[in-house]
């Protein structure tokens, strides 16, 4: 289907070359993907029972979202230290707004849309205008965002309509959740693949000062990418709300390294200009696999942080020996 | 050509720095104007005894951020000290040295991965203290099952605690010694101009004949040993171990070196305005205590001041 949409690109030998090469990458963290799974069926054997991999799929959506939004930044050479804060804000936002009242859930969903927007348009803004790079000033508006997050709720507390939460991650015997991440990698994919804004975004993060000499007007690529991404975040922070039921202010802390290591592991640069919204899917569940042995294998929670820890330092080595080549 | 005098670069140099310190001194003024006896000597002394700590993890954060980095690691080593001084000296006198011997063998280790990642690997110096940062949680976590316990030694505990030199506790005696060689090495020693030379651009330190990987790892491993030193002598502050410890001090020490006027994007600035930097944080801190704000309003404060450091820096660096 792809060769007869792209004629143009693959009459080239360099692009195709480039093509399989990223293609590699996917394929890559899919084997990895395989492995894993081969890896949990040997190690356990619940690992295959509905319940758990319902389980598995259902509770990873929101880093998949959240990885989305860290992916539109890290593909503009950038990274979003901020994420997390914006996931603690519209969680702890939208349990203060959703009230059994229907009425009252399009609301608050408004709301928390707009509280991305708006944190990715402070973060563009400083970017753009202040002159800085990305991953120095999401580091500053990180933590007045957990400040704001905190200052809304000051204790982990609060519940949402249990009619809502139940729709959202088991709603459809367990169909809903699933079509979300459907819904919402389609949407990535088509946002950094088929579109002039991600094809922009992407040409940023390869080389800014050719992006800029072929029209693309940076600085407003910047800030809507910031928007973009700050919209995802608040997603991921309904959806993540809707998961756990409940207000924490400190919710969304360990999405913004999470996110990150999903990014890296999916095959994104660093540097910026290359993205694979695809191998998302299977970083995501890599890392979503690693947590789930470690439970069903009755090991301590604890590991979790040393492996994402070794697992990202092993992506980025293994991304820095790849590029090296 | 305009005639460059070596005086004005001078007072080019000092100048933001005295205005850093006249900032903390005005900070101090307003706190005493809010709360009479903020500048009595109990007062003062229970603020130093905070500095002090704070004072010697940002010399490792004031080094790497002179080379163009960030430590997003330095708390979860601090944290890592604190919990394995805690459970391995469990207020055995005779364990005392021999843990801080092991604890600063530890902390070689990680500045030696934290170096080895960001010059080898050549991974953004955050996004790699920020991996190393999460394994070294898991790791006490793991190490202390998730319940820190233990406590301080005697020692530990008077040195932290009892005054000393008139009003100075052991802490900050070894913080003023450490500070003292950190401000020395950077101005006198080829390891501080070539940290200064890394900072400014690494390519021409290289190709002046700078052995960056060297230089680099080094500052790496002494920000781990200052960590490691910091979270030692927190144990005899907090008497015993907890997961709390050093929470806040990741955004804390880049807040101080940025305010200190340390750029961050390498190169300028020094550990002379890092030390007023920690002055202006801690009394800004306890001036939000006075004024009852809460840990929220603290984390929007100092966020902000953050940003209105890094746009004036930035800003003016693009006008050039």
């Amino acid at each position: 289907m792809n060769n007869k949409k792209l004629p143009g690109i693959l009459s080239d030998r360099h692009n195709r070359q480039l093509l399989v090469r990223r293609k590699n990458d996917v394929l890559l963290v899919y084997a990895f993907l395989i492995v894993m799974i081969a890896a949990a069926l040997f190690l356990s054997p619940n690992f295959v029972k509905p319940r758990n991999l319902r389980n598995l799929l259902c509770s990873n959506v929101g880093l998949l979202l959240a990885t989305f939004s860290q992916l539109i930044i890290i593909s503009l050479g950038g990274v979003d230290l901020s994420i997390g804060s914006t996931i603690s804000v519209v969680n702890v936002t939208a349990v203060l707004l959703l009230k059994e009242n229907p009425a009252s859930w399009l609301l608050a969903f408004v709301v928390c849309l707009a509280i991305g927007a708006g944190i990715g348009f402070f973060n563009g803004l400083l970017v753009v205008r202040g002159h800085m790079q990305p991953i120095i000033a999401t580091l500053a508006t990180q933590t007045v965002f957990a400040g704001v997050a905190l200052l809304i709720l000051s204790m982990p507390g609060g519940t949402i309509p249990s009619v809502l939460s139940k729709f959202v991650t088991k709603g459809w015997n367990y169909t809903v959740p699933i079509l979300i991440a459907v819904l919402f990698t389609a949407l990535s994919w088509i946002l950094m693949n088929r579109s002039s804004f991600g094809r922009s975004v992407l040409a940023t993060g390869g080389n800014e000062q050719s992006a800029e000499c072929t029209g693309i007007n940076v600085e407003r690529v910047k800030v809507l990418a910031f928007v973009a991404a700050g919209v995802l975040a608040a997603v991921a922070g309904l959806y993540i709300t809707c998961f756990t039921t409940s207000g924490n202010p400190l919710v969304g802390e360990q999405y913004t390294q999470r996110s990150i290591t999903t990014a890296v592991v999916a095959g994104a640069s660093l540097a910026g200009g290359k993205c694979s919204v695809i191998g998302c899917i299977a970083a995501v569940l890599i890392m979503g696999i690693i947590n789930n042995i470690l439970n069903l294998m009755g090991i301590s929670a604890y590991y979790q942080y040393v492996a994402q820890g070794v697992i990202l330092i092993g992506a980025l080595a293994l991304s820095a020996v790849r590029s090296e080549k | 050509m305009e005639k460059i005098s070596f005086k004005s670069l001078r007072m080019q140099k000092i100048l933001p720095v005295a205005l850093v310190y006249a900032v903390m001194v005005l900070l101090a003024l307003v706190a005493n104007f809010l709360n009479p006896g903020f500048l009595s000597g109990d007062n003062i002394y229970s603020i130093f005894k905070q500095i002090a700590f704070l004072g010697i993890a940002c010399i490792g954060q004031t080094l790497i951020i002179l080379t163009g980095g960030i430590d997003l690691s330095l708390r979860y080593v601090i944290l890592l000290s604190n919990v394995l001084a805690a459970q391995m000296i469990n207020g055995n006198e005779s364990a005392t040295w021999p843990t801080f011997a092991f604890i600063m063998g530890v902390c070689v280790a990680v500045g030696l991965v934290n170096g080895a990642g960001v010059y080898f690997l050549k991974i953004p110096a955050m996004i790699m203290t920020l991996a190393t940062g999460t394994a070294l949680y898991g790791v006490t976590l793991l190490y202390c099952k998730g319940a820190p316990g233990g406590h301080a030694s005697v020692t530990l505990s008077s040195i932290a605690n009892k005054q000393i030199l008139g009003s100075m506790n052991g802490v900050a005696v070894v913080w003023i010694v450490l500070a003292a060689l950190t401000i020395l090495v950077l101005r006198k020693t080829t390891l501080g101009r070539s940290i200064y030379a890394i900072g400014t651009n690494k390519t021409s330190a290289v190709y002046s004949g700078i052995h960056v990987p060297f230089i680099l790892i080094s500052v790496y491993v002494i920000a781990a040993v200052m960590a490691g030193v910091t979270g030692f002598f927190f144990l005899g502050y907090t008497e015993s171990g907890y997961l709390s410890t050093a929470a806040s001090y990741n955004m804390d020490s880049i807040a101080a070196v940025v305010v200190g006027g340390t750029s961050i994007m390498g190169g300028s600035g020094g550990y002379v305005g890092t030390i007023a930097g920690v002055g202006i944080i801690m009394v800004l801190s306890s001036l939000m205590s006075i004024l009852n704000m809460n840990e929220a309003g603290k984390q929007i404060v100092q966020g902000l001041l953050i940003i209105v450091m890094l746009v004036l820096v930035y800003g003016r660096k693009s006008k050039r």
